[in-house]
Formats: C-alpha cells, structure tokens, sequence
C-alpha cells in the first residue's frame, strides 16, 4: 500500500469518527445527561476523567514550552511552539469536555457571573481564564513574525515588520509572560487535583498528596505528547530530532518515575493504616472490576514497557522505539486518570456500605455508555482537527525564537546548554 | 453531641428517628417521591435494610436516610456558583434556576444524599419538605410515617418534642467523624447498619 492510499484511508477513518463523534455530542446536547451512566452515588465518569487528561496534558505542555522560554535550554527550541500549541489545544478540549460533563452547559457563564470564592472549582474557572489568555498572548507575540509575511489578511491590519527575529522587547514579554505563566499553569492543574483533595466525602480523594500527583502526571503526559508528536510528525531535520526526542523521553521517563514512586508511598501508607473507609476504594483499584485499568494500562502498558523501551540498550536511540513509548505513556495517563475517578466513587461508603443503595440499578458499577463513548470520541476527532490545521497553518517549527538574535544586538540569554 | 444546644433566636429544625419503631415500609420513600415530584430512578430519601445473625437467630435491621442538612454542610462551600447554599432555618436548600450541574456537591455529600433530576439536568435534594415546614407542618415522610419512628422539631423552640427526646434518649448521627454535625439524630443506630459490609 501507497503511502498516498494510506492517507486517504486514515483520513476517510477520521471523517467517518468525526460525523459520529459530532451526532452523539449533538444528542448529548439535545436529551441531556439522561444519556449517561452516571448514578447518584457515582456522579462522575468518563467525560470527567477526560476533563483532567486534558487540562494535566496542557499544563504539562505549558511547564515543558517554560524551559525554552524561561529557562533558556537551548536543546527544546525547536519544539517550544509545538509545546505551548499543545498546551492551548489540550486547554480547549478539557473545557470542552467540562462542558459537555455540565447538566446544563447553556449556563457556564454563571461561573463567571456568580463566582462563588468558596469553591476551588470557581478558582479553577479564573485559573483557566488567565492562563487562556497568556497563552494567546505568548503565542501570538512568539509567532507574529513568522506569520505575518504568510497571511495577506494580517499584512493588511498589521504594520510591516523589518525582519522576522523576535525583538529584545518581545523576548522580554515572552519570557514574562512564560515566568508569570509557570504559577498559573500550577494553579491549573493542582487545583484540578485541589478540586478532588478537598473532597473529605471521598477519603481516597482527600489527601494532600493529590495536587502533587496531579502536577507530576501531568508532566509525564505533557512530555510523553510532545515527545510522540517530535518523533512522529516534526519536520525539524533527522539527527537534530533524534536528539531532542532522546531527551525529551529520557525527562518524560524520568518524571514518569517520581510519579510512580509518589503513588507508591500513597498506597503503602492507606494499605498499612487499614482504615475501611481508605483502604476499600484502594482495593477496588488493585483487584476491583477495573483491575485492569490500573495494572495493565497504567503499570504494565503506561509505565514499565515504555521505561524499558526508554532505557533499554538497543531501543533507546531509535527514533520510531521512543516515540512509540512516548505514545504508550500518553495513553496510560488515560488509566491514571480514570483510576483518580472511578474507584473512590465506587466505594459508596455513605451511612453504610454499597448495600445502602439496593433499589439503584448497580449504583456503583459505572461503564461509560454508548453516548459517553462516542461524544468523546467526536471530542476527540476535533482534537486531530484542530492539530492538523494548527501544523498547516501556523508556523509552529520555525528557526526563529528566543535563542536568534540579530547580528548587532548581543544575545543576553543564559546559554547553559547546547 | 447527643443534645444540640442552640440559641432560641436562630431557626434550627432537626429530625429525631427512632430505629426501634421502624418497619422497614419504605411510606416515607414514597411519601417524599409523591410530596417532591421525585422522578422515576432517583430517590430523595430511602430505607437501608440490614440482615443481622444466622438462622434460626436472625433479625432484620432498618435504617431510613435523609439528608442531614449539616451545621457546616460539605456540599456548600464546593458549587462554583452559590447555587446551593444553608437557609435561615438551617436547612441546605438549591437554586434550580443557579446550578448548572456540575455534580460537585454530589461528589463532596458525604451521605449520598443528592440526585441529579434526569429531565431539567440539575441538582436536586432533600429539603425536609421545606414548603410545609414554612407552613407548619412536618415533611411528608414523618407524616406519613405509621409506626411514628420519624419526629421533626424546632430545636430553637424549647418546648418542641424533639428536644425532650434527644435529652431522654442516647442518640449517634451518621459520620460524626467528619465535623458535619448533621441534624437527623437516630436512636437505637446500631453500628453494623453504618459498617460496611
């Protein structure tokens, strides 16, 4: 087969996932939440889960885009847009997914207009804002000069530009904006963890370790997405990109270890307190239903085949290996999170036990319905979309950033790294 | 813990069940369901049952749960948007117009006690039929009840039955533990029933 025929065969596929994907969101839209296995116990599911992913992958993605841009490492250039792209993507497809999780989306704006300080989920709604806007604003100051000789419509209402190298000026505004960022992109997604720790309902939730854990996944999802993305579709020049793909799996791996080793003090101490309440949402997540989503997709498929392929003797300086370990640790971030939702809601410990619930029809067995599936895969399509317009239209590998500088102005960056 | 001492001139309603007198009928269940418009799959308030010992010895243990409309309401302070919030006279009350669905107070309930309405999409609870209270009458489920197991009361007033029964009687709440003072007070609550099993 053609690479050509290929193409058309992947892109007749998306189409076809995307009229699907579209018409569930359109019924989800028209009958409501009815269409979803949510029960009263487990009030959260599938398109929450996704909700996380995306704003730990866009964080994550920000945090990575911040050593090129604050930090000055060299090495990450060449993919800083992609990154910081990544991280505006991700953010708009969690908040899609928010959305959609609302009973009554036609009402977000109440989030706004009736804050409620109280409530770290409003704080998230602010966090969200701000960060939505520095990373428009990062961006469109990092990829004015390159886009504007590429559009007749900006040449038009924007002035002329003398060259396409970023300005001292713009540098410094990248870079404040980036610093400011680093906070914000904290609050982002340690305050979605916060959303879950504060939850003393939940005891599996309430602990002050999950902000923490949410950060570092988030890392872990951030670099694996970038680092899958740099193998498998960056146009940047073989040898450089074999070199920015080694390191980054190697930082990703790495991240992915703290992670695993955070998880693991969490559940040493809830399985030695023996606490009921603490240790039976933990069980359901070793032995429960969904086992599997913990030991195959999160441990064996999202964390120790990819820590082998990434430091494995023959795999670890091909290109093709790490990026397909990158992909493997992107999707088992995908578990983490469902295994952060599902189980400690399973536990329905309130006023005595699951049996409490018995005229429910399986109050705690949640499986995502068939509504769930496909809306998020609609949701999903448009993330493809959005990627593969993103890469056509804006110049997001370009040479140009914060490293070049004209010939006469001195570069007062910090080059540690080369 | 067993008798709550509230200042007369701040409104508090409490509900008084005594375990020993009930049946395990499920009136108050339909009660509520019919008083409340509760549609079909969800339930404002519901029986518990608890088989108890080997045959021959063995008994049946019931336990009707409410929501406890908490001092410091944990389902509160988490709605983004102020859309449910604790009344003047204690009881946690929803803005349907307000909320948007979230679901974050059915996650942060400790008691399960809130349900999503499958047709408007917004968070609903159970309010100790509060559009009788304010008419002086007692929420549907203790009204109906026929062992009279359920009692609701002021605690502000000195003189209601409820609070002769909480000095008389040794009463336990549901998670004490987590410091949401709740205001349903069982006697007779029977640690296997609030195990799980």
């Amino acid at each position: 087969m053609s690479g050509k025929t290929r193409n058309w065969i992947l892109l007749s596929l998306l189409v076809v996932f995307t009229i699907i994907g579209v018409a569930a969101l359109v019924e989800r839209m028209a009958q409501g939440l009815i269409l979803a296995n949510f029960t009263s116990v487990l009030p959260w599911g599938l398109w929450l889960s996704l909700y996380i992913y995306f704003i730990g992958l866009s964080a994550g993605s920000f945090l990575l885009s911040t050593l090129v841009y604050v930090f000055g490492v060299k090495r990450y250039e060449p993919v800083g847009r992609m990154a910081l792209f990544q991280a505006l993507g991700c953010l708009i497809l969690g908040l899609i997914f928010i959305l959609i999780d609302l009973g009554r989306p036609e009402r977000f704006f109440r989030t706004i207009v009736n804050w409620a300080p109280s409530s770290v989920l409003a704080w998230e709604i602010m966090f969200y804002l701000a960060y939505i806007v520095i990373l428009l604003v990062e961006m469109w100051i990092l990829l004015r000069p390159d886009l504007i000789p590429r559009s007749k419509l900006l040449q038009r209402i924007h002035r002329p530009r003398r060259s396409t190298i970023l300005t001292p000026k713009e540098k410094s505004i990248v870079r404040i904006l980036a610093i400011i960022g680093i906070p914000v992109a904290i609050g982002v997604h340690g305050g979605t963890g916060m959303i879950f720790a504060v939850v003393k309902a939940r005891p599996f939730w309430h602990t002050g370790l999950f902000p923490l854990i949410f950060l570092i996944s988030a890392m872990v999802s951030g670099g694996a997405l970038l680092t899958f993305l740099t193998a498998f579709f960056s146009k940047i020049e073989q040898s450089r990109r074999g070199q920015i793909v080694r390191s980054l799996a190697k930082l990703t791996a790495t991240v992915l270890i703290l992670d695993i080793f955070v998880l693991f003090i969490e559940v040493v101490v809830v399985l030695y307190g023996d606490i009921p309440d603490h240790t039976h949402p933990y069980n359901l997540l070793l032995a429960g239903p969904y086992w599997w989503v913990f030991w195959i997709v999160q441990i064996l498929g999202g964390s120790v085949v990819p820590l082998v392929i990434i430091f494995g003797r023959r795999t670890s300086d091909k290109l093709v290996w790490l990026g397909g370990a990158a992909l493997l640790i992107f999707l088992g971030v995908i578990g983490v999170r469902l295994n952060i939702v599902i189980p400690a809601q399973q536990s329905a410990w309130f006023g005595g036990g699951p049996a409490a619930y018995h005229f429910l029809k399986n109050p705690t067995g949640y499986f995502p319905s068939s509504n769930e599936w496909l809306s998020s895969l609609g949701i999903l399509t448009l993330g493809v979309w959005g990627f593969w317009f993103g890469r056509k239209m804006l110049p997001l590998e370009s040479e140009h950033g914060m490293a070049e500088t004209d010939v006469e102005e001195k570069d007062n960056t910090h080059e540690t790294d080369n | 813990m067993s008798s709550k001492q509230t200042h007369v001139n701040v409104k508090r309603y409490a509900m008084v069940v005594d375990l020993r007198r009930c049946i395990g009928c499920h009136a108050c269940s339909a009660a509520c369901k019919s008083e409340n418009d509760v549609p079909l799959g969800v339930w404002r308030t519901w029986v518990k049952d608890f088989e108890k010992g080997t045959y021959p010895k063995v008994r049946r243990d019931f336990l009707p749960l409410f929501c406890n409309n908490c001092d410091a309401p944990p389902c509160v302070p988490v709605c983004p948007v102020g859309a449910t919030r604790k009344g003047e006279d204690g009881i946690v009350i929803i803005n349907p117009h307000k909320c948007i669905g979230c679901r974050y107070c059915m996650a942060a309930c400790p008691y399960g006690m809130r349900h999503l309405h499958p047709i408007n999409n917004v968070v609903e609870k159970c309010h100790w039929c509060l559009h009788r209270v304010k008419a002086g009458l007692a929420p549907a489920c203790v009204d109906v009840c026929p062992t009279q197991a359920l009692h609701f009361g002021a605690l502000h007033n000195p003189t209601d039955r409820v609070n002769r029964m909480l000095i008389d009687n040794p009463v336990q709440t549901l998670k004490p533990e987590l410091g949401t003072s709740p205001h349903v007070f069982y006697i007779g609550l029977d640690v296997r029933l609030v195990e799980g099993e």
